[in-house]
């Protein structure tokens, strides 16, 4: 076996108790190495087209990379995948934070969950041996008291705990996955899959050393990135900032998406900067398993009417954004409390706050009244009826109920024309980025298997001058010629082709975005050769990139056998007009025309069918997937 | 005609500080006031003269200029 796996796939049938463990070849490793892709490879495999999401004949799938756990910065990630509750489509997302490289130390490098039990279970894995343990008494639990019982009783406080909430069990369909508190496998409703599966959580402890191919090595490239970390503009302004960072840029252009994205100038912007959170509720930073750049955020707030408790963290950008400015809300102590509250349940903070937008819209339009809110005067900027509104989709309870099935399932039933007010694609809710003004983004948000999401690429601005950081560091890809963030010609799409597969690899590999070129301080070398000295393998970035493809061709492949055609690659309308309010009032609508042109350029990149956008068989023999060109005969 | 430029977001521990101040005495563009600021236009997204976003080509014909230089990035 290679190093950085254990050789181990854990395989938990729970509707019979009975776990195995299945030890690939060296070569299927080499093929799929982890995370994403190897997930897909048992969903093609052992799922069968229009499985129900929510059955026990879902997959749910925790897959590491062969990188997590490597004592080098910005390598915790592991992903979860299985078919969508909220998209009906290929399922994933990624978590940094301890758990991923607990897994690898407890010997396994995936765990592939089936069936669904009677009653609560968690499972409990350590160095190895496997356990099906009861859970009744913590099924109803939040987070951190599921938490402190299950470490008590486990009677060992270093157990990682990835786990669901109340949200995941009562199967909000955008309920997530959550280890140690604050580190979220936050899209997709995969949480709710768990909650199907009667599984509250899976507790973790390994005490083997990761087997890794050249350790001094790694340990030497860690030490010089580690000394860069402060001194990159990037990296500590990730570590100063964190994400919300970006909040004072997109507010002073009047980008920062405000009710329910109708404009992007939001008058009180300026409560919701680093700068205000930094001066008001950080408590602290804390960083993921081995990474100096420490960019998650603690807040804490103890005044008699409002509570935060810095266990669960703090706000990042997306949630500052979509509890705050696209509700109407710019009091960040009310976002700090509205995130502790979606940590507890495990609901995702951007759909959450995207469905109450939503909603709030429609109560101002008077497409719902104060009967279907149950008394709530659902505004915007009602900052109490944010907090009241998260509880009742968490138990699901009154409007809670139509809220949780996400705002396209909620927007049918409501009627009235409701549907112009909801912001998808593919059923997800779209992240707190505007692709007017980053059209790769819109792309992203687009092509995204599982729905639009914002960590699909590097976004646009890395590469809109000769000097930039992306062109200056990806040279190595052949990325030498800048492009503007609203380009949408051959050039932007043939840039998002390549970052769209080089993230797609640091998602297998359990790499996090935020440690290396363009968005920060690592550089494509150092990271080749951390593969290298991890795996042993003389791997490149063209054999690298050609995994990464290869996923993609597998979700591509997914979505079309579970009925997902050129049509569901789509933007939200309102791209397609001009920003309103602000200093871009008047300015930045996409042309449709000019993106369908782009989208059908970047089929044909991919050796797709320009017209439907399913892999031709010739790019799947290509990518050794011969074995799913039936699939898309 | 008294500048200021203000940096945002990560650019503030880029160069040596937030607030860069210069003078000119006849309109001058923004383009030249980036090159005497030894601001890269690679870290400029937004550029904004009071409430309105404006180009590098922009001409600065008023007195006492307030720029905010801003960045577009990921969460």
């Amino acid at each position: 076996m290679s190093y950085g796996y254990s050789g181990n796939i854990l395989h938990v049938n729970l509707s019979t108790g009975k776990t195995w463990v299945e030890h690939p070849k060296e070569d299927f490793y080499r093929t799929y190495w982890g995370g994403r892709a190897l997930a897909l490879y048992y969903m093609l495999n052992r799922m069968k087209p229009h499985t129900d999401p929510l059955s026990p004949d879902n997959l749910l799938i925790f897959a590491p990379g062969v990188l997590t756990g490597t004592p080098a910065p910005a390598m915790p990630r592991y992903t979860v995948c299985a078919k969508s509750p909220l998209t009906g489509a290929q399922g994933e997302a990624e978590a940094g934070g301890w758990w991923g490289p607990e897994l690898k130390k407890a010997g396994f490098d995936a765990i592939i969950i089936k069936g669904s039990s009677s009653t609560p279970v968690y499972l409990y894995i350590k160095d190895g041996k496997i356990e099906i343990k009861e859970a009744t008494h913590i099924w109803g639990k939040n987070t951190g008291t599921t938490q402190k019982i299950i470490r008590e009783e486990l009677a060992d406080d270093k157990i990682r705990i990835a786990q669901i909430g109340p949200a995941g069990e009562n199967l909000v369909r955008f309920a997530n996955i959550v280890n140690e508190l604050e580190h979220f496998n936050g899209r997709n409703g995969l949480g709710a899959v768990m909650g199907s599966k009667k599984l509250k959580a899976i507790a973790v402890r390994g005490t083997k050393p990761i087997e890794l191919y050249n350790k001094e090595r790694i340990s030497q490239i860690a030490k010089e990135i580690t000394k860069r970390v402060m001194k990159n503009s990037l990296s500590r302004g990730l570590r100063e900032l964190g994400t919300p960072g970006v909040v004072r840029g997109f507010y002073e252009a009047g980008c920062l998406p405000s009710y329910n994205w109708t404009t992007g100038y939001f008058k009180e912007g300026e409560n919701l900067t680093a700068e205000t959170y930094n001066q008001t509720i950080l408590k602290g930073t804390k960083g993921c398993y081995a990474c100096p750049i420490r960019c998650k955020r603690v807040v804490e707030i103890d005044e008699s009417d409002l509570k935060v408790d810095p266990s669960y963290g703090g706000p990042e950008y997306e949630t500052i954004v979509s509890l705050g400015s696209l509700c109407g809300i710019s009091d960040l102590k009310y976002i700090a409390k509205a995130n502790e509250l979606c940590n507890k349940y495990t609901m995702d903070t951007i759909s959450t706050g995207m469905v109450i937008a939503f909603a709030m819209q429609c109560y101002e339009e008077k497409l719902l009244s104060k009967d279907d809110t149950g008394g709530i005067e659902l505004t915007f900027g009602n900052k109490e009826a944010l907090l009241v509104i998260i509880e009742k989709i968490a138990y699901r309870e009154g409007l809670g109920d139509l809220l949780s099935q996400g705002s396209y399932l909620a927007a049918q039933k409501i009627g009235k024309g409701a549907e112009k007010f909801i912001h998808q694609v593919k059923r997800q809710e779209i992240p707190m980025h505007d692709p007017r003004l980053k059209t790769g983004v819109g792309l992203q948000y687009a092509l995204s298997d599982y729905g639009a999401d914002h960590m699909k690429a590097a976004h646009d601005p890395f590469f809109k001058d000769q000097d930039s950081v992306g062109i200056k560091g990806m040279k190595g890809l052949g990325i030498l010629e800048p492009v503007s963030p609203t380009d949408i010609g051959e050039k932007k799409v043939a840039l998002f082709k390549l970052l769209d597969i080089y993230w797609t690899v640091f998602d297998i590999l359990g790499v996090c975005d935020f440690g290396y070129v363009p968005r920060s301080v690592g550089t494509m070398n150092e990271l080749l050769n951390i593969i290298c000295a991890a795996t042993g393998w003389k791997t490149t970035w063209f054999e690298l990139m050609k995994l990464g493809e290869r996923s993609i061709n597998m979700a591509r492949v997914f979505n079309y056998r579970e009925g997902f055609t050129s049509e569901d690659d789509t933007l939200p309308e309102v791209f397609y007009h001009n920003f309103k309010g602000g200093p871009l009032d008047g300015q930045g609508a996409i042309n449709k025309e000019d993106f369908q042109k782009a989208l059908k350029l970047r089929y044909q990149m991919m050796g797709w069918n320009p017209d439907t956008g399913i892999p031709t068989s010739v790019k799947l023999l290509e990518l050794g997937l011969d074995w799913l060109i039936d699939e898309v005969k | 005609m008294k500048i200021s430029i203000v940096l945002e977001g990560y650019l503030k521990y880029k160069y040596p500080s937030n607030i860069l101040e210069l003078n000119y005495s006849t309109p001058v563009t923004i383009y030249k006031i980036l090159e005497d600021a030894k601001i890269s236009s690679a870290d400029v997204f937004f550029i904004k003269t009071r409430d309105k976003i404006v180009k590098e080509d922009h001409l600065l014909t008023f007195y006492s200029t307030h720029l905010s230089m801003a960045l577009l990035f990921l969460s």
